[in-house]
């Protein structure tokens, strides 16, 4: 479930979509509740993974 | 303070930069599908390139726009592009349809001169957002027209029952006298996340050239021959791993983004370019 949203928010982010707009997305699609910070983490997580 | 970096931004960005910029961004809007490959799958990016050109009053951004539209063969700039003009209008007395700017821009450039943010409707915004997010946009009107329809291979628009049915495809070149960063602006920062941000100030010998006629922009056409473009792993592990190395953090993927959609034109790593992408890129909302 995480690499599922984590792949959507990637292609987000990839096709320039700003961080509050995910922020907005996460909440009306998925019903997500997530601030900008535990976003940024998420990502930084996912780019040491790497 | 603000123009103090605005300066340091400039010295590498001159106008033949800002002229390869636009003509990879016309060739991104003749681009109909990229589809990068990634270890956890793959990803469809959008194809097109928006710029977001920023500088004083009287450095000539319209002149460049006028000169982009003239050598491109694309529409003139628009001024003051509203809800109706985007998308398309009934009009009032004959019930003909208007189509919009965003069908009559297809696989080109739209150009938006001076475009006031202060001044705007925000539905304005939002569905320029949505139209260079993804192309497809679909609204209900409490109008009525005779049906229409064109087709042009991937792309429709479509007018029936009421209902706008679009899917376009351009790439936005915005120029403007608003410093973008210190806005507060919501659809703002959307749009310029979404964009290419290129300072403009030229310099007094720039202008001076200017006015003996030299151009500002030079036309090269870039046009792929294929028009649907796979990014295979190994090229974007290389602009990963570049940017990577030379960036932060801020903005990470939508510089990636960027980067492979020049790659998908130039069919090769431009490591100059990928440099502006980043530095540019880089830049963080006040």
């Amino acid at each position: 479930m995480k690499d599922e949203i984590l792949h959507k928010i990637k292609g987000w982010l990839l096709n320039g979509v700003a961080d509050f707009e995910i922020i907005y997305r996460l909440k009306i699609e998925n019903k997500i509740l997530i601030n900008e910070e535990e976003l940024n983490d998420l990502i930084n997580e996912d780019r040491k993974n790497k | 303070m603000i123009k103090n970096n605005i300066k340091i931004d400039l010295e590498n960005i001159d106008k033949n930069i800002i002229s390869e910029f636009v003509n990879i961004a016309l060739s991104t809007s003749k681009i109909k599908k990229i589809v990068v490959q990634e270890k956890n799958g793959d990803w469809n990016l959008r194809t097109n390139i928006n710029l977001f050109i920023f500088g004083e009053i009287g450095s000539t951004k319209s002149t460049l726009l006028n000169q982009i539209s003239k050598k491109t063969n694309c529409k003139k700039p628009f001024t003051d592009l509203t809800y109706p003009a985007l998308i398309g209008s009934i009009d009032k007395l004959t019930r003909q349809l208007l189509i919009g700017a965003c069908w009559e821009c297809k696989n080109s450039l739209l150009l938006l001169d001076e475009f006031d943010f202060g001044k705007r409707n925000k539905d304005d915004i939002r569905t320029l957002l949505q139209l260079i997010e993804g192309g497809e946009y679909n609204k209900k009107l409490a109008a009525f027209s005779s049906p229409t329809e064109e087709i042009d291979e991937d792309l429709f628009y479509s007018f029936k029952n009421g209902e706008f049915n679009v899917k376009t495809r351009f790439s936005l070149i915005i120029v403007t006298m608003k410093y973008p960063y210190n806005s507060q602006n919501q659809e703002l920062k959307a749009l310029v996340s979404r964009c290419i941000t290129l300072p403009f100030y030229p310099k007094k010998e720039i202008l001076k050239a200017i006015a003996h006629g030299e151009p500002l922009f030079s036309f090269k056409d870039l046009t792929p021959k294929e028009k649907e473009i796979i990014v295979f792993k190994k090229d974007y592990k290389k602009i990963v791993d570049y940017v990577d190395n030379k960036n932060d953090g801020t903005n990470y993927l939508r510089i990636i983004g960027d980067c492979v959609r020049v790659f998908a034109v130039l069919k090769k790593h431009n490591l100059k370019m990928y440099d502006l992408i980043i530095k540019l890129g880089s830049k963080k909302f006040k």
